[in-house]
C-alpha cells in the first residue's frame, strides 16, 4: 500500500516543478493508470493514450490534490472518468452492466475453475475471460484484486455508495466464476 | 447458524467482517459443504482474476507526458506573432480611418475584441502545450479566427462607409 507521506511530499516536490518528483509519480503509478485504463477500453494504444491525459490533467490540478487521501485513488479516479468520457463519445455506454450470463445461481458446483487453472494455456485462457467481461466488471475487479482497494476506497474512486459497491464487486465475481466454470467444461 | 447470504460470503473474502462474525462464519463453512462450495467458487474467481497478468509500460511513457508538461519553447515566438497581428490590425484601422473618416464605437469596438480574442488564445495555447499539439491548434484557432476577423472587417467597413465621413483626401479623389 502507498505511504500517504510519501506521497504527500511527492506532490510538494512536484509543485515547486521539480521534474525528478514527477518522474517518481509516473514510475510509481504509470502501470498501475494503465493497467486500470487497459480494463476499461482494452485497446493497448487507447489505454497509453487516455493515461497519458490523465497524468497531465492530474499534474495540472495538483493544487486541488487532498494530500490526506492516497495519490492512487486521486490518480484512479481521474483515470476513470477520463475513460468514461471516452467510452461515452465512441458511443459505448459503459454502464451497461445487465449480462444475460449474469444472473447465475450462486450453488452452481465449481469444479470446473480449478481445472482451468491448472492448465498450460491458463494465463491466455484467463485473459480472454476476463476481456469478455463488461468495462466496469473488469474495473471493479482490478481495484479490489490488483489494487487491493476496500469498498470504501473503490466507492471513492468510482463515486459510488459502498452498497453499490459491493453489488457491482458480487455481480462482476459471479460472471467471472460463470465465464470460468464455462471454459472449464469446454473440451 | 443459518445459511449466510452471497453478500456475507463475499464480505468473508473481503476482509469486511468483524472478526467475531468471521470466526462464526469459518464454523459454518466447516461444517456445510453446500456454503463452502460457494465461498470456494468466489475464492477461485477472485484467483482467477489475481493470475491475469499485469500489462506495463515503458518509461518512454515517462518522456512524452514530461514533454508534454514542459512550456513550449516557441512560446516567445507565438506571442510575438500574436502581437504583430495586432499591430498590423490596429494599423490598417488606423489608415482606414485617416482615409475614410472616424468610424462608429460598435465598429471600433468589434475590431478590437476580434484583436484581442485573437492574441489571448495564442498567448493561451502558446503557454500551455506541447510543440506538435500547439502547431496544428494554433492553424486550427488562425483558421478559425479568420471568419470573425472578415466579419469584423465588413462591419468596420460598413460603418465607415455609412457613419465615417470622407476626408479632404477622399474627397479630391477623382
Amino acid at each position: 500500500m502507498e505511504d500517504p507521506t510519501a506521497d504527500a511530499e511527492l506532490v510538494r516536490r512536484c509543485l515547486d516543478g521539480d521534474e525528478a518528483a514527477f518522474e517518481a509519480v509516473l514510475d510509481s503509478y504509470r502501470d498501475r493508470v494503465y493497467a486500470l485504463l487497459l480494463r476499461l477500453v482494452r485497446d493497448p494504444r487507447d489505454a497509453e493514450d487516455l493515461a497519458q491525459e490523465a497524468f497531465l490533467k492530474a499534474f495540472r490540478a495538483l493544487a486541488s490534490y487532498d494530500p490526506g487521501r492516497p495519490l492512487a485513488s486521486w490518480l484512479f479516479k481521474i483515470a476513470h472518468n477520463a475513460a468514461l468520457d471516452f467510452l461515452r463519445a465512441r458511443g459505448e455506454d459503459p454502464a451497461a452492466l445487465d449480462d444475460p450470463e449474469s444472473g447465475l445461481d450462486p450453488a452452481e458446483p465449481v469444479a470446473g475453475i480449478e481445472a482451468v487453472l491448472v492448465r498450460e494455456e491458463t494465463r491466455d485462457r484467463l485473459e480472454r475471460i476476463v476481456a469478455g467481461l463488461p468495462p466496469l466488471y473488469r474495473e471493479i475487479l482490478l481495484l479490489r484484486h490488483k489494487e487491493d482497494l476496500d469498498y470504501r476506497a473503490i466507492g471513492e474512486v468510482l463515486g459510488l455508495p459502498e452498497g453499490t459497491v459491493k453489488n457491482r464487486l458480487f455481480r462482476a465475481r459471479d460472471l467471472l466464476k460463470a465465464r470460468l466454470e464455462s471454459a472449464g467444461e469446454a473440451p | 447458524m443459518s445459511h449466510p447470504n452471497p453478500a456475507r460470503l463475499q464480505d468473508r473474502l473481503d476482509g469486511a467482517l468483524p472478526a467475531g462474525e468471521s470466526r462464526a462464519l469459518d464454523a459454518h463453512l466447516s461444517g456445510c459443504s453446500a456454503c463452502a462450495r460457494d465461498f470456494a467458487g468466489l475464492k477461485a474467481a477472485a484467483a482467477a482474476f489475481a493470475a491475469v497478468p499485469v500489462p506495463r509500460l515503458t518509461r518512454a511513457f515517462n518522456r512524452k507526458v514530461l514533454a508534454a508538461l514542459r512550456p513550449a519553447p516557441y512560446a516567445a515566438w507565438a506571442a510575438g506573432a500574436a502581437g504583430a497581428l495586432c499591430a498590423a490590425w490596429t494599423a490598417g484601422v488606423a489608415w482606414a480611418v485617416a482615409v475614410y473618416g472616424r468610424p462608429s464605437w460598435a465598429g471600433l469596438a468589434a475590431v478590437g475584441e476580434t484583436a484581442l480574442s485573437a492574441a489571448a488564445k495564442a498567448a493561451l495555447i502558446a503557454a500551455k502545450l506541447p510543440l506538435a499539439r500547439s502547431a496544428g491548434l494554433l492553424l486550427t484557432d488562425a483558421v478559425s479566427v479568420l471568419p470573425s476577423l472578415l466579419a469584423a472587417s465588413v462591419l468596420a467597413a460598413a460603418v465607415i462607409l455609412v457613419l465615417g465621413r470622407p476626408t479632404a483626401a477622399a474627397r479630391r479623389k477623382p
